[in-house]
Parts: C-alpha cells; structure tokens; sequence
C-alpha cells in the first residue's frame, strides 16, 4: 500500500482528502507545514508528497526544497489554489522547483488518483 | 547811408532770426505739449503764451492773467504742493520742478510738468518768475499702466504656489520669489547672490553646470520650455521630488534664465499610495482565488467520498461533516465580501435592538464551540452582562470576524481570550490573541480594505475591515493594540453602554439559580465541555487553564462557586483551594474538587483543603447540575 504524507493547514481538506485517499487504499499521513512534514519523513518516509503552497509556519517551497535534497526518491505533487489567471503563478514555480505534477484547487479526486497512479 | 541800411538790414535779419527763432521755439512747444510764462512779481501780472493756454484747455488769449486764476486750475490736492514749491523759488533756491494736476474747464484732468526760474534785482529781491510747462499725462499713464504692470506681476510672482527663480549665465541667483523660500527654505536674501547649486544634490548640480554651458554655446535647449522631475535639496539638506520649467530671457546682450519650480512630494506620495492600492487589489485577487478553491477543494473530495463510500460508515459521516462546515465557512466568505461592497456603499441599515452583549457572544461562542471551530486553540473568556443597543446579526458578525482572524493568526495550540463587560459607561468586547502580532507601524492600516496580515498571503484583508465598518456605524470604535511582531495581539471594541430592560428576565444569565462560576482545567476538551455545560445551564462562566491564572481570576471576579481540577500544570488543585479560601473574600466561595481519583482519601484530601464538594471525572452534565444545586 502506497504511503502519502498530506501537506496542508487546512484540516478539513486534510480530513477529506485522507478520506478520498483511504477509500482508494493509500495510507495517509498528514503534517501542516513544510518543517513538521520534512520531521515526519525522517522518522518513516512516504513514497508520495502531496503539499500546498500556502502555509502560514512554513510554506511549500520549503517542503519541494526539503523532500528534493533529503528525499529525491519520493515523488511530490503540489496542489495550491493559487495558480491560475493571478499574476503570481505557484504551480509554475513549483514545477521549477522539482515537483513532478501540479494540481490547481479544486480539482476533481479521480485526477489526482490518475497524478498518483501515473507517478 | 550805407552803414543805416546796413545796420537796418542786420537788424531786419536779426529780427527775422529772432522770428525764426520763436517760430521754432513755438512749433518745438507745441510738439512737445509745452507752454511759458512769465510772472511779474512786482504788478502780480501773470502772462500765458497760448500754448499753456491750450495745455490748461483755454482759447487763446482767455488766461485771465492772475495768479489766482492761474491756481484755481491746479487740482486742489495739488495746490498745496504747488506753492510751497514756487515759495521755495522765491525764498532761497532757484529753479523748481514739480509735476502735479490740473483740472480743465470740462473737468478733464491732466498731469503737468513744471519747471521754473527766479530772476531778481541786485538786492536780491525777485522780479519775476518764469517758466515752461509740460503736459505729461500720456508719460504719466503709461507710467501708471507700467506700475500697475509691475505690481499685477509681483503680486502673482509673490503669491503664486510654484517657486519661481532666476539665474544669470554663471548660475547666480538673481531672483527668489516667496514660494521658492517655503520650497527650499532659504530666505530670498539668503540665496540672492549665490549659485542655485545650492537648491540641487550632488548628482543634479553638476549636470545642471554641464546644461548651462551648453545651452550657452550651443543654443541647444536639453529642458527650456519642457517640465521635467528632478531633485531638490532644502536649506536643512533633505531632498525631495519637484518638477522644473526653465524659460529664458535677455536683458540686453545678457542671457538670463527663470526656472519655475513645484513640489510635487504630496502628488509622488499620491501616485505610490494609488499604486500600493492596486498591488493591494493584485494580492487580494491572488488571495481570493486561494481562498475560494481551498474550501471547494475540500467539499470536492468530501463528495467523492460520499459518492463511493457507504453512507453509513464513518467516512461518510466525517465527509458530511466537512461538507456542512466548509459550506459554512464559504458562506461566511462570501456572505464578507458582499457585505463589504454593501457597506462600503453605505447600504447596509442597522436593524437595532436592545441586546446583552456577552449573552450576544456567548451564544456564539458556543455554537462556535458545537462545531469544533476551537479545535486547534484554546478559548478563555469572561462575559459580563452589559447591555447595547445594536443589530444583533451584526454584532455576531463583528465578534465572528474578530475570532476567525484571531484563530488565523495564532498557532495550533495558542490561547484566544475573548472577555464582555462594562467599563465606564462602555460596553467593552476584547479578543487576544497570541497571535503573529502587528507591528506598530501596521496598525493603522490594519482595517483597511484588502491589507492583508502577512506576506504569505493568509487572510483576505476583509475581516477586519468589515468589523470596523460595522462598529462604526454603531458609533462605536475598533482599536488593535499589540507590542509587534510575534506577541499576539487585543482587538477592543467599545459600544455605548445602555440600560437593561426592565422585561429583562429571559437572558442566559437570569436564569433561575444561576451563579457565577469559575472553572479551573488545564484539560482543553474537558474544560470545553464543562463550560457549555454550565452556559447552557443558565450560569456566568470564567475559565482558567492553570492555577496561578485560576486565583488572579478568583480575586478579580469573585465567583459564587469554583470547580477546580485537581492535576494542573503549575499547582496542585489542592494548593488552589487553600489559596483561595484564604484570600479576601475567600470564605463564601464555593469550591468543587475534580479529580480522577475517586478514593475515600482523595476524597478526604480535598475537604481537607477547603472544598466543599468532590467530583470525580468524567463529569457529565447531569452530575454538574446536581452538584452545583446541592451547594444552594
């Protein structure tokens, strides 16, 4: 069963992608910032990296930094609402930044299972 | 015979010259508007010739030939001027020369110019005046045009708003007008003289040395006749943005240039605040797009969810639950930001109500509390009862909105104090938390639309510019008050303060046998759940987390009845209650022991330190009641 560690400070979008995920039968662990979830990782790795950007503590560049020095193996998807016809593109920068698939939010579970099963 | 004609003939020449002469004189007068006369000082006879007649407005040969006469045509402002200067003539000096009115018969008034000549006997005694006169009214309005020319132009010079300065070839200030002195702060003496270098910094002083060279030899104007920005430096060396036209002008063979200056530090201040505003408007759109997808993310997966679980199993019912509180939260967003745009349009009316402002947010609290909003903070609060008169549906949104940015800001963890009273006349709502904090500086801006708490991006910046669009129309105030980044922050909000209704009977807080309660827990979950329970029977609850905070709450606020739990962080409950009981006051409170320990000793132990009751977890709402009823 594939592991993924779920980056996000938002709780109930934890909570219902846990669910989503569990239903599909990955094991889902979760961290709210980037450091808690480069801590976590060291002490039992996950083979799947699904982080937002915006994080008040500390955001999700520092996490695609972190996963990219410490974890190159371990696979990262950056989900972020910020993306799109705004000025600042997040998604761009994070594909820069070495995530391998980028979802903007919201987007649809069975796109995101296609990114994990295509990863 | 030869000699007589010769002599007649010299003589006939000579008065022909003499003719001639006079003819000229005559024709030179004339030409010249000017008129003689002679005045015999000894018979007081006064001769004309008519040209003066004509100057005076006269036929010729008219002049009556008096003094007398000759003064009644003087403007009787000028008359006295004029005879003390023709008494000067006679007294000591010689000549005279005054310009003064006259006043014609048609009443036409003409400026005269007068020069004049005693001649006297070997006694010195004078024999007879004389004189030319010059009609020098034209001279004299084009000299009054000129003047007023000149005052219409010094007084624009001297009041007009831009700075206005000349300079010669070599840069030397010729001209500082008093604009220029409030621009740059130099008086006009001060800089008179000296090089308008002085007016620029470095870098603008020596390409101003290079552009008038320039121009001299080449003609070739880089700024004359256009404005352009450049530097100023004041008198007191600080520089600021102003915006230069230089014209140029000669005065004979000499070039002379006269640069116009402005200010313009209030319109670059305007143009970056308008600039910052619509970064401002680009950050709130970037943060409403995040916003906005982070909860239909969540309602997204929670769907699938329900779509491919059995509705009966947990998930289902956790996706449901993140289904109904994400709707919520997306209702409240939207509902801010439309409320926002009504407010700000001013057409938003207060349905007002007289209203207990802590039984207010009270209510809110715990239903705030139902939904699991504090699952990540802990919440202390004290709420006195203190009446308002406001909209109820408001006065919820602006304690909302205080809340959900206090819970924004502070860390997974942190305490957010939230307290209702009355203090001076003010009915008081504050909410702390230990938040990220604002740094002084922010504060100000910190209700403004779309400014934003952090630079990442977290808040819309509609929150608090809601709450404080909608304290006001209450006539009420919103402050900040926070010592700077990272140590958290206290919102106040003060309303007028108002009587309670007499029909006043039906509030939580009057409720039949309802007493003050302090609660003292350090368990978040259990401390909640008491809490609502005591709310929801009727009674005033204050909560403490520790001991040392549980006792300074006790002596500020005097509780009828304490619960204290016995295992707290810094002191023993035990330890609390003695304290308490010996404190002023101490004697009537009644203390309640919650422990885990049910034993007869545990038991023992807490009468023994001064509680009168003892409830051993888990404490249910039931047990609560029968407790604090037995203690009647």
């Amino acid at each position: 069963m594939k592991r993924v560690l779920l980056v996000d400070d938002d709780a109930d979008l934890r909570l219902a992608l846990k669910l989503a995920l569990e239903a599909s039968d990955y094991q889902v662990i979760e961290a709210t910032s980037g450091q808690e979830a480069l801590h976590m990782q060291r002490r039992e790795p996950a083979d799947v990296l699904i982080t937002d950007i915006f994080m008040p503590d500390s955001d999700g560049f520092e996490a695609i930094e972190g996963f990219r020095r410490e974890f190159p193996a371990t696979s990262i998807v950056v989900v972020s609402g910020g993306g799109g016809r705004t000025k600042l593109d997040y998604l761009a920068t994070a594909r820069l930044a070495g995530a391998d698939a980028t979802l903007q939010k919201p987007f649809e579970i069975d796109a995101l299972l296609e990114t994990l099963r295509a990863l | 015979m030869d000699e007589v004609r010769l002599l007649a003939r010299s003589f006939q020449a000579s008065i022909d010259a003499m003719r001639a002469s006079e003819e000229r004189l005559r024709m030179a007068l004339a030409a010249g508007r000017m008129g003689n006369w002679e005045w015999d000082v000894r018979t007081g006879r006064v001769g004309w010739s008519p040209d003066l007649e004509a100057i005076h407005g006269l036929e010729a040969g008219t002049f009556p030939g008096t003094f007398e006469a000759y003064e009644r045509d003087v403007h009787p402002e000028d008359r006295e001027g004029v005879r003390r200067a023709i008494s000067r003539s006679f007294e000591g000096g010689g000549d005279h020369h005054i310009e003064y009115r006259i006043v014609r018969p048609d009443g036409a008034v003409r400026w005269v110019e007068g020069r004049g000549k005693v001649f006297r006997d070997p006694s010195g005694a004078p024999l007879r005046l004389v004189g030319v006169c010059t009609d020098v009214t034209e001279r004299k309005q084009a000299e009054d045009q000129l003047r007023q020319a000149e005052e219409r132009m010094r007084s624009v010079v001297d009041h007009v708003v831009d700075g206005i300065i000349s300079i010669d070839e070599q840069g030397i200030i010729q001209s500082f007008n008093p604009a220029a002195e409030r621009i740059f702060g130099y008086a006009a003496t001060e800089a008179i003289g000296r090089n308008v270098r002085m007016l620029m910094p470095e870098a603008y002083s020596r390409e101003h040395d290079a552009y008038i060279a320039n121009y001299v030899r080449t003609g070739e104007a880089k700024i004359i006749g256009i404005g352009r920005e450049v530097e100023g430096r004041r008198k007191d060396g600080s520089t600021f943005p102003l915006e230069l036209a230089v014209s140029v002008f000669h005065i004979g063979a000499r070039r002379y240039f006269t640069g116009v200056v402005r200010d313009i530090t209030e319109r670059k201040r305007a143009e970056e605040a308008l600039r910052a505003a619509s970064r401002a408007k680009d950050e709130f759109l970037a943060t409403l797009s995040h916003e906005l997808r982070n909860p239909l993310a969540a309602l997204t997966a929670a769907a699938h969810v329900l779509k491919i679980t059995d509705a009966t199993k947990e998930p289902a019912i956790k996706a449901r639950a993140v289904i109904e509180r994400q709707t919520r939260h997306m209702a409240r967003l939207i509902g801010d930001l439309l409320d926002i745009g009504r407010v700000s349009a001013g057409k938003v009316g207060l349905e007002r109500e007289r209203l207990d402002l802590a039984a207010t947010v009270g209510r809110m609290l715990n239903t705030w509390r139902g939904s699991d909003r504090f699952g990540r903070h802990r919440l202390t609060h004290s709420l006195d009862e203190v009446w308002v008169d406001a909209d109820p549906a408001r006065v919820e949104q602006i304690a909302a909105n205080l809340l959900d940015n206090a819970l924004k800001f502070t860390p997974a963890g942190g305490t957010i104090r939230v307290t209702v009273g009355p203090e001076g006349g003010e009915a008081v709502l504050r909410v702390a938390d230990q938040g990220v904090g604002v740094e002084p500086a922010e504060q100000g801006r910190i209700f403004e639309l779309f400014e934003q708490g952090r630079e990442d991006g977290s808040g819309m910046g509609v929150g608090l510019a809601l709450v404080k669009r909608l304290v006001e129309p209450h006539g009420g105030t919103v402050t900040i008050e926070s010592e700077g980044e990272g140590r958290g922050a206290t919102f106040t909000v003060r309303l007028a303060a108002v009587a309670r209704p007499e029909q006043a009977q039906g509030g939580e807080a009057a409720v039949l046998g309802a007493r003050s309660v302090l609660l003292v827990e350090d368990n978040d979950d259990a401390r909640q759940m008491l809490e609502a329970a005591l709310v929801s029977g009727g009674h005033r609850v204050r909560t403490a987390s520790d001991g040392a905070s549980g006792l300074a709450l006790a002596a500020e606020s005097a509780p009828e009845v304490a619960l204290i739990d016995i295992g707290l962080p810094d002191m023993e409950g035990y330890e609390v209650a003695r304290r308490m009981r010996a404190a002023p006051g101490g004697r009537g409170i009644a203390l309640v022991a919650i422990t885990g320990f049910g034993r007869p000793e545990d038991q023992q132990r807490a009468f023994a330190a001064g509680f009168d009751a003892h409830l051993t977890k888990p404490v249910t709402a039931e047990r609560l009641k029968q407790a604090l009823a037995s203690l009647a």
